[in-house]
């Protein structure tokens, strides 16, 4: 072997120089290893009417982390962040008609119910995504209750939020990308429990889902539908 | 001043001493490649060009401890093949490859070589095989598992096991331990007719061998195999046709086997020793961060 | 439902029974909703494999395996021993994140890796105990006989003590099905402690699982012996747990769908791709020590062998390419893609230990040593029952889902 005293100077040298370049390799690696922060993020075409939707934001922001009670929380920089309520709950509870939104001042809990949708007679609360404190309600809510559905993501927002354990809070949630394939197997299995020539009744016949469509698997318990995707059927206690 | 001084140099060197004493005693003295010096422990040397292929020492070894007799007893067609020793056959005498360059037919008896340090014995877990302070490498066979690591661990491949039972042992050649207690030759040699196998301390065995070689240098190969094989084996071999013509392997090396894990075996008390602070180092970090994360949101809170 | 008396009128077994062991239904219920055709495939390999043991422990290994005295050593030792322990590694690996680095996000993937790494262990026993000659003399070095020079020695002990280790780990989703609440909150104490103690344990043992060829130069082949084979196999440990870890949760996904709520899966995801970082990484670590070990080892001219070629093969196909496959799954964040080098990673690491257990092992014997169809046929068999005793405790015991009495704390 080459543990003598004429082979061993090259050996070594080779060990330190595999050693060496090792490190900046690895620095790179990690790099490389990482989620990519571009903006654009391919949907699989077979989302079930959801690119419709998403249409405007198909390309979604990096900042932007979905919490599993289908409420989003969009990062502003620093310690604020925005929240409002996810497309797909929208649609699942139908047309609102009004929004509870916490006073200025109340803290949040993450996974705690924070703010409620009413809409034909029922309420269906929804958890909040981050800790924080409310530094600001969304007014324009309630002039047009319509401007949570049409821009769920952008001008219908419900809350600014100051977050103080941002950080933490953000293991807990999904980010964009993630969030996009969750919500397309959410929408298949529940596809998925229908019977199969019930399924008119979550896709309409272009392949959009159905709005209210909570109301319409259960009308007459269509808000225990939705708590039961919000996950606050159970009293609320999840992260 | 200069008091001070000179006291001060007082206890520097009486530091010194006590630290230069410390080290010496704290120095580990170097482990001994076995329980008993290699100079005195038993040994047999073997010159094969004595050996006359008669096969005694077979029947002294079967009859000494009560196995069935050698196969094809004084029938030269046992030679046809290569035999190994098996788990009731101790030893067995095999015809070399290759005659010598006289054109005679050499013999050579294979058995446990008895390492100083052996693998076996090392490799098993429960003592079943044991290194004993007199030389010979024994077998228990009440504590054996059979997990055959001893098999694997052998350079030599001695042990053997007994594949078709279901209570199966190993077995091998155990240098007649209790004649050696009794002051007795091992039953091998006690008849070997020619004086191919000769009994004695293993250092002497080496100077007498190591003169047969420098007194016939053209007749023997020269070296004296199991002198550092394997860290060194109680039974020696001399011989005037190569070492793989009479079924031996060349390629062992001079570290024996129990030495190559030493360092990994070192290595338990350290980790069992670090491994505890420094996961509750990183505990500690870690539960920190967390109720310092923890600690700005209920000052938040508090207002 | 079913009318019971019982003297005691505080426990009634036979509803006990009917809850717990049959999951609500009656037995008549019960053994129809066994008839599945996965059952059906496990059934016949039991019904060919328990003969085969069975035969094994009446005429010895000899007449089940192909082992001979030249070739000791089979796939007994190569897959259930040092593959099953390797991939069991998952159990350490994820308790550690959580209870000791504090990774909390990966709490929900705890309970299902200490059961995939205890039953890892359990049945690498069982497999052991099979191959073993004499398996009833276990208690030897356990109790009064201590080979204590002898690694295998240290890997029978640290194996045994971590096995209880496990056992205690686990102990609390097994209490909380059985309702002992304050059982359960002794064992929840001891977390701490026995994540360490665990830790210390599998370094020891997964390394000296490596330890116990270095006795071996004289069969091992060169280019995978060498003297830093005990690292080899804890760093390729950590490796084969973590993706052990990735395959069994996407497993389990699927086929205890009903257990999950369908947001689990976006937590499975999210988990996966961090476990798969972890994997990524530690494999580009493990692929610069294999290739300083072939430094050491200073034997650069075999590798134009037809050995050689097959340890590039390995090194290169097992070793490097998960690695980047990994890395880029999770630069894409795609959570499919991971699972799909997670399991060619356990792959890999099955091809690790065979190539040093048996494929270079004994390279240079006359006779080369080739399992037979009733060796594999035992290894398949214990493997199923795991996987058996997997499915039947996951299917009762709050390992996927949590206990409604026994919320976890975030």
């Amino acid at each position: 072997m080459g543990h003598d005293l004429i082979t061993i100077y090259w050996l070594k040298a080779l060990e330190y120089i595999l050693a060496l370049s090792y490190l900046p390799l690895f620095i790179l690696f990690w790099k490389f290893a990482s989620p990519k922060r571009e903006a654009t993020v391919a949907v699989h075409a077979a989302a079930p009417g959801w690119s419709d939707q998403l249409a405007g934001y198909f390309q979604v922001p990096a900042n932007l982390f979905f919490h599993r009670g289908h409420t989003w929380v969009r990062l502003d920089g620093g310690d604020t962040v925005t929240i409002g309520v996810s497309d797909f709950a929208q649609t699942l509870v139908g047309p609102l008609g009004r929004v509870q939104l916490p006073t200025v001042g109340t803290s949040l809990v993450q996974g705690e119910p924070a703010l409620v949708l009413d809409a034909d007679g029922a309420s269906v609360p929804m958890l909040a995504p981050v800790d924080g404190k409310v530094v600001a309600v969304n007014e324009g809510l309630a002039a047009s209750s319509d401007l949570a559905k049409h821009a769920p993501y952008g001008d219908g927002w419900m809350l600014k939020v100051k977050s103080t354990k941002l950080a933490s809070n953000l293991k807990h949630l999904l980010p964009g990308p993630l969030a996009i394939r969750w919500m397309d197997t959410v929408c298949e299995s529940l596809g998925a429990e229908m019977a199969p020539m019930e399924l008119g009744k979550v896709y309409l016949d272009g392949g959009q889902i159905v709005d209210g469509l909570a109301r319409s698997l259960s009308p007459e318990a269509w808000d225990e539908v939705a708590r039961r995707f919000f996950l606050t059927g159970d009293g609320g206690r999840h992260a | 001043m200069e008091t001070r001084m000179e006291l001060s140099r007082r206890t520097f060197i009486k530091f010194a001493g006590a630290a230069g004493a410390a080290g010496v005693v704290a120095r580990p003295k170097p482990a001994a490649a076995s329980a008993l010096h290699p100079v005195n422990t038993p040994a047999v040397l073997v010159d094969t060009t004595r050996c006359a292929g008669c096969r005694g020492c077979e029947a002294a070894c079967s009859e000494s401890n009560h196995l069935p007799g050698p196969a094809l007893q004084g029938q030269d067609a046992v030679f046809s093949k290569f035999r190994k020793t098996d788990v009731k056959v101790y030893t067995v005498v095999n015809r070399a490859k290759a005659d010598s360059k006289q054109g005679e037919a050499r013999y050579v008896k294979s058995q446990c070589m008895h390492c100083l340090d052996p693998a076996c014995a090392s490799a098993c877990l429960a003592k079943a095989l044991e290194k004993t302070a007199a030389g010979p490498v024994v077998y228990h066979p009440e504590r054996c598992l059979g997990c055959r690591y001893c098999m694997v661990a052998c350079q030599f491949d001695v042990p053997k096991f007994e594949f078709d039972s279901p209570s199966p042992y190993i077995n091998k050649c155990s240098f007649c331990a209790e004649r050696q207690e009794q002051g007795l030759q091992p039953a091998c040699v006690s008849v070997c007719p020619t004086g191919a196998l000769q009994f004695g301390h293993r250092e002497e065995l080496i100077e007498d061998a190591r003169t047969r070689i420098y007194q016939n240098p053209d007749k023997y190969v020269h070296h004296i195999y199991g002198e550092s094989e394997a860290g060194g084996t109680s039974w020696l071999y001399i011989t005037d046709v190569p070492f793989e013509k009479l079924g031996f392997r060349t390629d062992l090396g001079a570290t024996s086997p129990p030495e190559l894990t030493r360092t990994a075996l070192a290595a338990v008390p350290f980790v069992l020793t670090l491994w505890p602070p420094l996961l509750m180092g990183l505990y500690t970090f870690s539960k920190r961060r967390a109720e310092a994360s923890k600690g700005t949101d209920q000052e938040a809170h508090h207002d | 439902m079913t009318d019971t008396t019982t003297f005691d009128r505080g426990f009634d077994t036979r509803s006990w029974i009917t809850e717990k062991i049959f999951m609500g239904m009656s037995f008549g219920d019960y053994l129809k909703s066994l008839l599945t055709p996965t059952n059906a495939i496990f059934a016949l390999i039991l019904i060919v494999g328990v003969p085969i043991v069975i035969y094994r422990f009446a005429f010895g290994l000899g007449a089940v395996t192909n082992l001979t005295e030249v070739n000791p050593w089979g796939i007994w030792i190569g897959i259930d021993v040092m593959s099953g322990v390797a991939l069991a590694a998952g159990g350490f690996t994820v308790a550690t994140a959580v209870h000791v680095l504090g990774l909390k996000e990966y709490q929900p993937i705890v309970r299902p890796a200490l059961l995939t790494g205890f039953l890892g262990y359990l049945f690498a026993v069982i497999g052991l105990c099979a191959d073993l000659g004499r398996p009833w003399k276990l208690p030897v070095p356990m109790v009064y006989s201590y080979g204590t020079g002898s690694v295998m020695f240290e890997v029978g002990w640290c194996v045994c003590l971590y096995l209880i280790v496990l056992g205690l780990e686990f102990s609390p989703a097994a209490f909380e099905w059985l309702g002992l609440r304050k059982a359960r909150e002794w064992a929840v104490r001891m977390t701490l402690v026995l994540t360490i103690f665990g830790l210390c344990l599998s370094t020891l043992h997964q390394s000296s699982l490596g330890a116990l060829f270095l006795m071996m130069p004289h069969r091992v082949h060169p280019l995978w012996y060498s003297g830093y084979v005990p690292v080899f196999f804890f760093v390729s440990a950590i490796i084969a747990g973590m993706s052990m870890v990735i395959v069994e949760s996407g497993l389990s996904h699927r086929v205890f769908k009903s257990q999950l709520n369908p947001n689990d899966h976006g937590t499975a995801d999210k988990l996966t791709l961090g476990l798969a970082k972890g994997a990524a990484v530690v494999l580009f670590a493990y692929f610069f020590l294999k290739l300083q070990g072939l430094v050491d080892g200073d034997r650069f001219d075999l590798l134009l062998t037809p050995y050689g070629f097959w340890f590039l093969f390995e090194l290169l196909g097992f070793v490097l390419a998960p690695c980047l496959l990994y890395a880029i799954a999770v630069r894409r964040q795609n959570a499919t893609m991971a699972r799909w080098a997670a399991g060619w990673t356990v792959l890999g690491i099955v091809v690790n230990r065979l190539n040093i257990s048996v494929i270079a092992f004994n390279y240079n014997a006359a006779e080369r040593y080739v399992p037979g169809f009733m060796e594999i046929m035992v290894s398949v068999t214990i493997i199923t029952i795991g996987i058996i005793t997997f499915r039947w405790i996951v299917n009762r015991m709050p390992v996927l889902h949590e206990h409604p009495d026994f919320p976890q704390a975030h």
